[in-house]
């Protein structure tokens, strides 16, 4: 019993209740200069006026009002979350289908399996050109397809929404292996004879999947989809490099107001703190998302 | 293995030899101290380095001007070039956060010609108005001084310009009875019109519309041709493009693309995408800037020849206006925190010298900031655009001068881009622009 311990030897105790804090301070100084630091800074830098090149007034929640009422970030805030949200939606469906492909034996299936990656070894900066030249009009090969099949009327590049669009299709290509992999390595803990068993007890392969497979999927799914959803939230080179600039996302904004203007200086503040928070909240969701099926289980 | 051992040992006589050079070296440096400190010598300036800031340069002339000046200095102030980032507008991000940090020890910054008025107006560069008289100054080309100038004071010298054609087949208007390139936009609607009925071009018209830098000086032209400004060249404080005049420019630029003149995909072009189609031969006329006419030549890029195509100034709304183009090029500026001034203001002149200007132009294709050179027989038949094109050269103007200028470049192109991909007609788009032009200006 611990109690009997504490009395017999009191002082040994108490020092080692100072040491695990000892232990962790400089864990806790690190985290506290690299992490903590310079969001409170951010958060400092947003309530002030100051540009880059004087400090400033303070002038309260101003900055954010500014930020709500500027239909440039509104624009990129919705930019971003339709990005989001579709892009991770699709790349967990299919993520999920390509992952139960290459989990079955078939001959070659190393060689499929490195071939699926390869998408997502690309820089994004380098897809993104590419995709851009694609397309590009008059010269693009999708933008040359897509006039063809009537999907589109005018340049994909010209126009806001088909960007966004674009942006979509080109995030599915690249980040879907990401996903499925992540998937695969969950696929592979669900023991074979579970689903044996429900095999013998007449299960079909439907039946299986939905009651068996993707339930114990779940997890894995979970934490593909924080990955994904963080990722995709901050998106920025692939906006900035195949959008030119031309279309906003929310990251883009930051930088613009802080790296590109002298004046929106105080704006592209508000708007980082505002990332912080939200992508903060997310990311909580999911932890105790995951937190909740653990305790379940 | 092995070639690895006897790779090292090999290595080790060159170590000693290097070891003993370096004492050499350090032998010698102790002795110039010495002598450096001993009253009779003329100060330490035996060794001085000066450091310039210069974007790379594919041209090689920029090493050769710097060869040739380390060799006649030889003992004396010595050239360092730091290279910078190509792309201009992450330079300059870099650079801003540098002169910020006080962390520039570059003697001499070679920037863009919408620098001079941000960088002077922090104190980051040095006023050079002391050592470049007036008499000097009006030696060179007007806008790039105009550029180089802020609140009655010269911050930088112009090095090389860069100014806007209309780049026109001259092969396909003599086909179709046209005489000469259009000097009014109605013209060159016609003229456009005509060939692009015959099929022998897709595109009529080529301009830069995506939305950044390149379409600010596209529609800087549309509005200055139409007799229109953007800021009152008398106050610097006062956005003018709300004007009726602008305002026809503006809604000229649209209307190339509406008609279809100036193809769908405008809203999307930069300088590569149109010089491409232009030289492989499917466009009419192209608005693009000096520096790619050399292309003609190479037969990677054109399938052109140099007979097919002619340069001309940009048309004007009516008949009777003044052409400008917008003035592009590289400035020099002085580090106001360098060390060595004098010297720094030594290799300014250097640089920016007749002879060192005429290297440039006729090695490297640069256009001179220089009028003189204009009337050189060399540089004219080097560069022929210094003949065909110099009243466009002449005439160039400076984009806004503003020390926020960052700023108002991105309100210009979210106006100028709203304009001419049809989502704000030009009068709404002006008026706009004026009050988000008026905020940056007066920095509200």
């Amino acid at each position: 019993m611990t109690s009997t311990a504490t009395l017999h030897r009191p002082r040994r105790i108490k020092e080692s209740r100072a040491l695990p804090y000892l232990l962790i301070a400089p864990a806790v100084a690190i985290v506290a200069a690299v992490v903590i630091w310079p969001v409170v800074q951010t958060v400092w830098l947003s309530l002030y006026s100051g540009t880059i090149r004087n400090t400033g007034d303070f002038v309260g929640v101003e900055n954010y009002q500014t930020l709500f009422a500027d239909p440039d970030f509104l624009r990129a805030l919705s930019n971003t979350g339709v990005f989001t949200v579709c892009s991770v939606a699709v790349e967990l469906v299919l993520g999920v289908a390509v992952a139960l492909i290459i989990n079955r034996g078939f001959r070659g299936r190393g060689l499929v399996r490195a071939v699926t990656l390869v998408p997502w070894a690309f820089p994004t900066a380098i897809s993104a050109i590419m995709f851009r030249l694609m397309f590009s009009d008059p010269n693009g090969l999708l933008s040359w397809v897509a006039y063809k099949l009537n999907l589109i009327s005018q340049p994909i590049l010209g126009s806001q929404d088909l960007m966004v669009v674009a942006a979509v299709i080109v995030d599915i290509w690249k980040t879907t292996p990401f996903v499925a992999l992540l998937i695969l390595a969950g696929l592979q803990t669900i023991p074979g004879d579970t689903l044996e068993a429900a095999a013998m007890d007449g299960a079909g392969a439907v039946q299986r999947f939905f009651r068996i497979v993707l339930p114990l999927l779940v997890p894995s799914i979970l934490i593909a989809a924080l990955f994904r959803t963080l990722d995709a939230y901050r998106v920025y080179e692939l906006f900035w490099v195949m959008g030119n600039r031309q279309v906003d996302s929310l990251s883009t904004y930051v930088y613009e107001g802080v790296r590109v203007s002298q004046l929106q200086f105080p704006t592209g503040s508000a708007a980082s703190v505002f990332v912080f928070i939200t992508a903060f909240i997310i990311a909580l969701f999911f932890v105790i998302a995951l937190g909740a099926r653990r305790n379940k289980a | 293995m092995e070639a690895l051992i006897d790779r090292s040992a090999r290595r080790r006589p060159g170590r000693t030899r290097r070891f003993v050079a370096a004492v050499g070296i350090a032998a010698m440096a102790a002795t110039a101290a010495l002598t450096g400190c001993s009253p009779s010598s003329e100060s330490a300036s035996a060794s001085k380095t000066i450091k310039v800031l210069a974007p790379p340069d594919t041209s090689g002339t920029m090493q050769k001007l710097i060869d040739q000046y380390n060799k006649d200095h030889s003992g004396g102030t010595q050239i360092e070039w730091q290279t910078s980032q190509t792309d201009m507008s992450a330079y300059f991000d870099q650079l801003r956060t540098q002169f910020l940090a006080n962390s520039v020890d570059a003697d001499v910054v070679i920037g863009d010609v919408t620098w001079a008025a941000q960088l002077a107006d922090s104190g980051w560069v040095e006023d050079l108005s002391d050592r470049f008289p007036k008499a000097e100054q009006d030696k060179f080309l007007k806008g790039g001084m105009t550029a180089d100038s802020w609140k009655g004071k010269v911050y930088g010298v112009p090095w090389f310009n860069a100014t806007a054609y209309l780049f026109y087949r001259k092969d396909l208007l003599a086909k179709h009875g046209f005489t000469a390139p259009p000097a009014t936009w109605d013209e060159l609607e016609t003229q456009a019109k005509a060939v692009l009925a015959s099929g022998d071009v897709t595109a009529g018209y080529l301009m830069q519309g995506a939305k950044y830098e390149g379409l600010v000086c596209n529609a800087a032209e549309f509005v200055w041709n139409a007799g229109g400004d953007i800021l009152d060249p008398a106050d610097s404080t006062k956005a003018v493009v709300n004007s009726l005049d602008a305002t026809a420019g503006l809604a000229e630029m649209r209307k190339l693309v509406d008609s279809g003149i100036a193809p769908a995909a405008s809203t999307t072009f930069k300088e590569q995408e149109n010089y491409t189609q232009f030289f492989q031969g499917d466009a009419l006329f192209m608005r693009n800037w000096s520096d790619f006419y050399r292309l003609v030549k190479d037969p990677s890029v054109s399938k052109l020849t140099a007979d097919q195509v002619g340069v001309a100034s940009l048309p004007v709304t009516k008949a009777g206006t003044k052409s400008s183009s917008t003035l592009g090029g590289w400035n020099l500026f002085m580090n106001a925190s360098g060390k060595n001034k004098d010297a720094a203001w030594d290799v300014i002149q250097y640089f920016t010298s007749e002879q060192a200007q005429k290297i440039r132009a006729v090695d490297g294709g640069y256009l001179p900031t220089r009028a003189s050179l204009y009337d050189d027989a060399d540089v004219n038949k080097a560069n022929p655009l210094t003949v065909i094109g110099k009243d466009a050269a002449f005439n160039a103007r400076s984009r806004p001068v503003t020390p926020y200028y960052s700023d108002a470049s991105l309100a210009m192109q979210d106006s100028f881009y709203k304009i001419i991909s049809g989502a704000q007609p030009a009068a709404q788009g002006a008026s706009e622009l004026q009050t988000s032009l008026n905020k940056v200006v007066q920095a509200k």
